[in-house]
């Protein structure tokens, strides 16, 4: 038998891999803004917001194996406050049509702050209603939580449609200055990639993924269960937050409907991690990607259509029926998602370009 | 030596366990010596597994209180138990599943990285300095000297694995392993909590003659390698009778019986809690 030798790239090659991987992106992305439509960038932008979002629900369905279905809401406060924080006073006198706006939002100091202090403005207040939700709900798990959860993000939406004087109740906020483009959205998924990421491969990730398989054998095990689930469910809410300000600067109007900031939004953060493979960091921005793309690009189908001589007209909704289908099709080959719960790692990538070299003589 | 040898690691005082109206464990006292291998054995349904739940916290005991070296514990959460050094393993067994061989290891050291306080009184119990687990959150996120704790960890591990003799499947998923194997790898992981007091809960369950044999020896030398006190529930009496120095015999809650395993074979109460009244005459003549 000829001995098996763990194929592995030094950590330093790793590193200076990763860097001329980030490099390559960023080029792309000039040449990207350089040559495509402003429609186009957008939807690059939309990847980037999505992928953290799925990045932030791995951590706590994926990663800590806790069925969350409250992503939504914590993605709404991080739009609100940050939205709140860099509209100017003059278009917050103007869309507050309602009862107008109450006082400490419509003072010069806390209008027309930067992009980016607004953003983690919104990420820690996100976090801080993570772990307000969490302590009660973290004692839950399975199928508790995932109700318990849904119940508090309808309560977060409940109260910003009604909470008139500072989140314009129905109307909700319109001329929010569209600030995200692919820099700021993809810098922040680099930024929760690297955080999450390391996050998940330490010490502490390998006890909550010792959770996620066995909570009883975790804590005779000395791990502290509650403090871990509800460390990640705050670290995700923060990250959820700061998704929710980008989505807020990329939409340039939020409302509290269910299918802006609502429960349809938490849904499709499930399909997208669910699709890249459940508790893999790499897997969801591929999901998040292939959900952007494909709900984006499938228009096509409902426009008219022309078939042997006869033309068909367009029907709205057949977009979703297609998408649909297309995500039956794919779990049924990826039953497990696309990436299952391996990471694309420069030595998973190696592993397989020498497999292919060799004449794939592991292969099926 | 012989000094050493009389030192109490554990002793349940006067332990009862109510569920509702059952009584699960009544009025069991029991004190177990620092490096002793003990057992604990008795019908289905004696309430052996709840004295081992009592002990690692998972039950509250309704009266009566458990001391490891001469300190209350039974008021506290599993996990802090573990932190105290008392280790277990399950009935049926409870591996992190997905993660290999190594991880679960690495799993059960996490806790050396996280500050425990559980207690002014406890102070003795601390393990790590005040504010570790703040340090400990973003050294992790920022790898700062964490690649240092890593490798210790993973030599840690690599130890206690070679010792068992399972150092070869170190990089394989548990849930993968053959069953033998994974009944050894819940008392590695055990092990890697560096406990004073290892709890076996049915270790040879399961098992054919030759690995029980082999798991003997091995729970002999890991109590003499790692200079741990054993404590096991086994319903195999070969197994118990060949490895144990001392058993207690349980019967509906109630101690019946306790002393060396040739006293025990030979003790009627405890023939009949196994064989029924009408069989104590016949084993005995």
């Amino acid at each position: 038998m000829m001995a098996m030798e763990k194929k592995t790239i030094s950590v330093k090659t790793q590193i200076i891999l990763t860097v001329l991987f980030i490099v390559g992106v960023c080029i792309l992305f000039f040449i990207a803004e350089e040559n495509l439509n402003s429609y186009m960038i957008r939807i690059v932008s939309l990847i980037g917001i999505f992928g953290i979002m799925a990045v932030s629900l791995t951590l706590i369905n994926g990663v800590s194996g806790m069925l969350s279905l409250g992503h939504a809401g914590f993605i709404a406060i991080g739009a609100y406050v940050a939205a709140l924080l860099t509209m100017s006073v003059q278009q917050k006198e103007a869309s507050f049509i309602l009862m107008g706006v109450a006082f400490p939002i419509n003072t010069e100091a806390l209008s027309s702050i930067p992009f980016f202090w607004a953003t983690i403005a919104g990420g820690s207040v996100a976090a801080l209603m993570a772990f307000v939700v969490g302590w009660p709900t973290m004692r839950m798990s399975g199928d508790y939580l995932a109700i318990t959860s849904l119940g508090f993000a309808e309560i977060i939406r409940i109260f910003l449609l009604n909470w008139n004087r500072i989140t314009n109740g129905s109307l909700g906020l319109k001329g929010i200055p569209s600030y995200t483009n692919i820099w700021w959205s993809w810098g922040w998924l680099l930024i929760t990639l690297l955080i999450i990421g390391s996050f998940a491969k330490s010490s502490y990730g390998r006890a909550l993924r010792a959770i996620r398989d066995d909570p009883i054998a975790a804590k005779a095990m000395g791990i502290n269960v509650f403090k871990h689930q509800l460390t990640s469910f705050v670290m995700g809410g923060f990250f959820a937050g700061v998704a929710g300000s980008l989505y807020a600067h990329w939409l340039t109007s939020i409302d509290p409907k269910p299918t802006t900031l609502g429960i349809m939004l938490t849904f499709n953060i499930l399909i997208m991690i669910v699709l890249g493979g459940l508790g893999s960091l790499s897997g969801a921005v591929l999901g998040a990607g292939l959900f952007a793309v494909l709900s984006e690009f499938l228009r096509f189908v409902e426009s008219d259509m022309t078939l042997f001589g006869f033309t068909i007209a367009g029907i709205s909704g057949m977009r979703m029926l297609v998408f649909s289908a297309l995500f039956i099709i794919i779990m049924i080959f990826w039953q497990k998602g696309i990436m299952g719960r391996n990471e694309l790692t420069w030595n998973a990538l190696y592993r397989t370009i020498s497999r292919f070299k060799r004449g794939g003589n592991h292969g099926k | 030596m012989e000094n050493n040898q009389k030192k109490d690691i554990l002793t349940i005082d006067n332990m009862t366990m109510r569920f509702g109206g059952l009584v699960a464990v009544e009025d069991f006292n029991a004190v177990i010596n620092q490096g002793e291998i003990l057992g604990l054995i008795g019908p289905n349904g004696a309430g052996k597994t709840t004295i081992f739940n009592v002990i690692t916290g998972v039950y509250k005991p309704t009266h009566g209180h458990v001391y490891l070296e001469d300190k209350i514990i039974d008021e506290y959460e599993p996990h802090f138990i573990t932190h105290f050094g008392i280790a277990r393993t399950f009935q049926n067994i409870r591996l992190f599943k997905t993660m290999t061989v190594m991880e679960n290891l690495q799993a059960a050291m996490h806790y050396e990285l996280v500050n425990t306080k559980p207690d002014k009184i406890m102070n003795k119990w601390k393990r790590t300095k005040k504010g570790a687990t703040d340090l400990w959150f973003w050294k992790s996120v920022f790898k700062l000297g964490y690649f240092k704790k890593e490798r210790e960890q993973r030599e840690k591990a690599e130890y206690i694995l070679e010792k068992l003799g399972m150092l070869k499947h170190k990089d394989e998923p548990a849930g993968s392993l053959p069953y033998g194997e994974q009944r050894k790898l819940e008392i590695a992981r055990a092990l890697a909590t560096t406990p004073k007091l290892l709890l076996l809960d049915e270790p040879a369950a399961g098992m054919n003659p030759s690995e029980s044999v082999a798991l003997m020896n091995l729970v002999r030398k890991i109590r003499d390698e790692f200079n741990v006190t054993v404590f096991l529930i086994e319903h195999d009496m070969k197994f118990v009778m060949g490895l144990c120095e001392r058993i207690i015999v349980l019967d509906y809650g109630r101690e019946i019986a306790m002393g060396k395993p040739e006293e025990i074979r030979s003790n009627p109460k405890v023939i009949e809690a196994y064989l029924g009244e009408e069989w104590k005459d016949v084993v005995i003549s």
